[in-house]
């Protein structure tokens, strides 16, 4: 931390700036979308005139840090305009035709359960995305609405943290060889669902009673032509993702585009014959989607990726390490900062910290450091992917999910570590 | 080549093959009825996925280059979403109503040739993007009937594109060669800029026989309707911060799609200020956001790819390798790279050629790479899809592949063998 210059002073400064000023949009009325691009921006040209970095080392790290980003943004806009291409089609209606429960509770352990076993495949986002828009299908917006959408993000994240294909944060201490397959799902698992369960039970406490045939919708309403067959294409080709990835080795991004170029040829066919179904065709579909989520997202990643190039997060990981002792304590501390920040960046900086020699493969450290920053996401809407994303497609205010959800979720993280740390009788190491 | 068909070139073969049938598909669009930016898309993902087949490179070898390319095709969609969103703004606002004032011509011909001198010198200081954006957008506003509209657009591209060749600042072809330093800004200006004027003025001239009438008295009356609220202040703030862009480029070395981010996210924040107390909701961003052409970038985003797997391949570098044995000219090889830059982007194959050629070959502002500035900058007019400002123009107005071909592309072929006649007698003299 000795290495706090003023240039790193004043991009941190930005940076607490512009998120307080993200937080507090309900009041300044800018978008925080504008926001968070305006910050990005800000901390990259900090970036670029401090003279200890050269204007090559800059490019190069500004490169690497654009190719991974655009590679969440596209995947985000794929897979936004896949799940808007069935929604059109009206082709959520053949779940919530198999989903007749009109009890809160219910409905909110169904869907939560749905989204931890599905983001257990897919990753988080798409997940969530899905799951989010199902909801929105279903029932009318409200404070309800809200809480079952925030009990999605939760069961998304700690799904994906017990599955090397999951999360991102998992797969790459997977990639990295921190952690073997087996390992992963065999002492994650437990802790993933009791993370989930208690997390729920505390978050379905507001939720009494069952919803008014006003607010939900149950009953199937006039069904757009080829909606089932889109549904099922649809769904086919997101699970397709993961296969694409591994068949070709290209990124998963591609897979998304390939899915969605795939929908739209096929709507692109079957809606070719009709002059009147200009509302089912991909160019209408992509005017619904929001683009400003999308932009935020963007705008987030590459103010975080700034900090990452000025070695901020690096710095703050080796004051952590050299000021807090217990690897237990360092791995719980990382979960809750990646609710603060990006956990991809958080991982990446902790694997270049802690090399296999300190912690070997499948050792306690890398566990937990998976489960944690899997699930500690959870506790601030914008601290996981699957957060930020229900905040733009509900527009979630970041407050009324810190009152809400906050709590919860925290309840959730410290149940789930406490078993772990049971179950591999290293309580109190 | 031949003697040695492994599987890697069988998958080169294959590359090529779908990039060709997926071009003819783009071409047909019409009567297909398959959105083109689908095509470009899934042809993009389906070679790069015979890319990654290959095993003559390993894995590591594959992902480095693909995320290269990526870094570089991202920043060019960004900008593109950027720029669009920006133009998008001001022309929710009815900013560009202000410059109708400009244009009290009645006749079409002079309209068009008004048109293309702004395009011309806005372009040479605006990339040719932005430009053609701002002026095939502010060009349809006075034109009812769709040919007319049509016919200036093309214009306005042939002469963005030409405008662009001429300085190092105005197009990316140009700018990679000045970066490069196979051309000085100075000798670049003076060498280039007649054969430029002549390649819009014979390109223009050809397309104004097209034309007849004048503007009819409702299309100028439409275009003065009461502007919204502060669209002064928007055209003022949205041009000045796309002709920041490259200041800002030059004074913190960022790339070119963060200046346009920071145009955009003032133009927001400004915006969201003004409108707050209102219930302005079609002036705000989240409404010019579901405005634009989101179609277009996707096309865009899948041409590039498609291209960049191409390259990836070193299929363009052995395609260049070929047609420098069997044409010996320099000056010839200059126009068929003109040609070329008319079917696939012009970016690869001026990296390509400056990949080929040694400086100790042609050194700096030798006429070959004069003529490679000029033939790569101008040649792309030639076919919609050639230019960035083409395909741009194909999603602003809709106009299709074959239209352009029939309608456009002779002019800009007279235009374009006009400004080589030009530099050639120029040099002749000089």
């Amino acid at each position: 931390m000795e290495t706090l210059d003023i240039y790193s002073f004043v991009m941190i400064a930005i940076f607490v700036v512009g998120y307080i000023f993200i937080t507090l949009e309900e009041w300044t009325k800018i978008n925080k979308a504008t926001v968070a691009l305006m910050m990005a921006i800000l901390c990259w040209v900090i970036q670029f005139i401090d003279p200890y970095w050269t204007p090559s080392n800059n490019m190069g790290s500004l490169g690497e840090h654009i190719s991974s980003i655009s590679q969440v943004i596209f995947f985000l806009l794929g897979a936004l305009t896949v799940v808007e291409i069935i929604n059109v089609h009206k082709g959520f209606q053949v779940i919530s035709d198999a989903i007749q429960i009109k009890s809160k509770r219910k409905l909110l352990w169904v869907v939560a359960t749905i989204a931890f076993f599905l983001s257990s495949i897919l990753d988080n986002l798409t997940t969530t995305i899905v799951m989010i828009t199902l909801i929105q299908r279903l029932i009318n917006k409200g404070e309800d609405r809200l809480l079952i959408g925030s009990a999605v993000v939760i069961a998304a994240n700690a799904g994906g943290a017990w599955t090397p294909i999951g999360d991102v944060t998992t797969t790459m201490l997977w990639i990295g060889e921190r952690l073997t397959t087996i390992n992963i799902v065999t002492s994650l698992f437990i802790p993933s669902v009791v993370c989930m369960v208690v997390a729920l039970l505390f978050l379905s406490i507001p939720l009494k009673g069952d919803f008014n045939s006003s607010v939900i919708h149950l009953e199937s309403t006039h069904a757009e032509p080829m909606g089932r067959f889109i549904f099922f294409l649809g769904v086919g080709l997101l699970i397709f993702v993961p296969v694409f990835k591994i068949l070709t080795g290209l990124p998963p991004f591609m897979g998304m585009l390939f899915a969605m170029s795939l929908m739209w040829i096929v709507t692109d066919i079957v809606h070719s014959q009709y002059v009147d179904r200009d509302h089912l065709r991909v160019p209408y579909v992509l005017t619904k989607i929001d683009l400003s989520g999308t932009l935020f997202f963007l705008g987030i990643l590459l103010c975080i990726d700034a900090l990452d190039a000025a070695k901020i997060l690096e710095n703050l990981a080796g004051w952590l390490d050299a000021n807090i002792g217990s690897v237990n304590i360092i791995a719980t501390a990382i979960g809750i900062a990646s609710a603060v920040v990006d956990n991809v960046p958080l991982v990446a900086a902790t694997m270049g910290m802690y090399s296999l020699e300190q912690h070997p493969q499948d050792s306690q450290f890398w566990e937990l450091i998976a489960y944690c920053a899997g699930t500690g996401g959870s506790m601030l809407i914008i601290g996981s992917a699957a957060g930020v994303v229900f905040m733009g497609l509900e527009k979630v205010n970041f407050f009324w999910y810190m009152k809400k959800v906050t709590l919860p979720a925290f309840f959730g993280y410290v149940a789930g570590i406490i078993v772990y740390l049971f179950a591999n009788g290293t309580w109190g190491m | 080549m031949m003697e040695s068909m492994t599987f890697d070139h069988w998958l080169s073969l294959a590359m090529m093959t779908v990039f060709l049938v997926g071009y003819a598909l783009i071409a047909f669009e019409h009567v297909l009825k398959v959105n083109k930016a689908t095509i470009a898309l899934l042809v993009g993902v389906i070679c790069w996925c015979l890319q990654f087949f290959k095993d003559g490179a390993s894995k590591m070898d594959l992902e480095h280059p693909f995320g290269d390319y990526l870094s570089h095709i991202s920043q060019v969609v960004f900008f593109i979403l950027g720029a669009l969103t920006i133009v998008e703004i001001m022309n929710v606002h009815r900013a560009f109503d202000f410059l109708s004032n400009f244009f009290t011509v009645r006749s079409k011909k002079k309209f068009l040739w008004l048109i293309s001198f702004i395009t011309f010198f806005m372009s040479s200081v605006l990339d040719n993007l932005t430009t053609t954006i701002v002026m095939a957008t502010l060009a349809g506003k006075f034109l009812e009937d769709e040919e007319d509209r049509w016919l200036v657009g093309g214009a306005v591209v042939i002469a963005a594109n030409a405008g662009g060749a001429w300085t190092p600042i105005g197009d990316v072809t140009t700018t990679m060669l000045w970066i490069g330093g196979q051309l000085t800004s100075g000798m670049l200006m003076r060498d280039l800029f007649l054969p430029s004027l002549f390649c819009m003025l014979f390109a223009v001239g050809y397309i104004s026989k097209k034309l007849q009438g004048n503007l009819t008295q409702e299309s100028l009356l439409s275009s003065h309707v009461a502007p919204e609220p502060r669209s002064r202040l928007i055209f003022a703030l949205g041009m000045g911060s796309l002709m920041f862009v490259p200041i800002f480029k030059t004074y913190t070395g960022l790339p070119p799609f963060m200046g346009v981010l920071l145009g955009l996210s003032v133009l927001w924040i400004v915006t969201d200020l003004i409108h707050s107390q209102d219930d302005r909701c079609h002036l705000r961003v989240p409404n010019s956001l579901s405005r634009i052409d989101h179609a277009a970038t996707l096309f865009f985003l899948g041409i590039l790819l498609a291209v960049a797997s191409l390259d990836a391949a070193g299929i363009l570098k052995n395609f260049a390798h070929s047609v420098s044995e069997y044409v010996p000219d320099e000056r010839a090889i200059a126009v068929l790279i003109g040609f070329a830059s008319a079917i696939v982007d012009n970016v690869p194959i001026v990296a390509a050629s400056m990949g080929m050629y040694s400086m100790a070959t042609y050194p700096p502002d030798s006429p070959f790479w004069d003529l490679v500035a000029f033939c790569a900058g101008t040649g792309g007019s030639i076919l919609i899809i050639g230019s960035a400002a083409g395909v741009a123009y194909m999603s602003i107005e809709r106009v299709s592949f074959m239209w352009y071909a029939k309608n456009i592309g002779l002019a800009a072929t007279l235009g374009y063998f006009g400004g080589i006649l030009v530099y050639l007698l120029q040099s002749q003299l000089l």
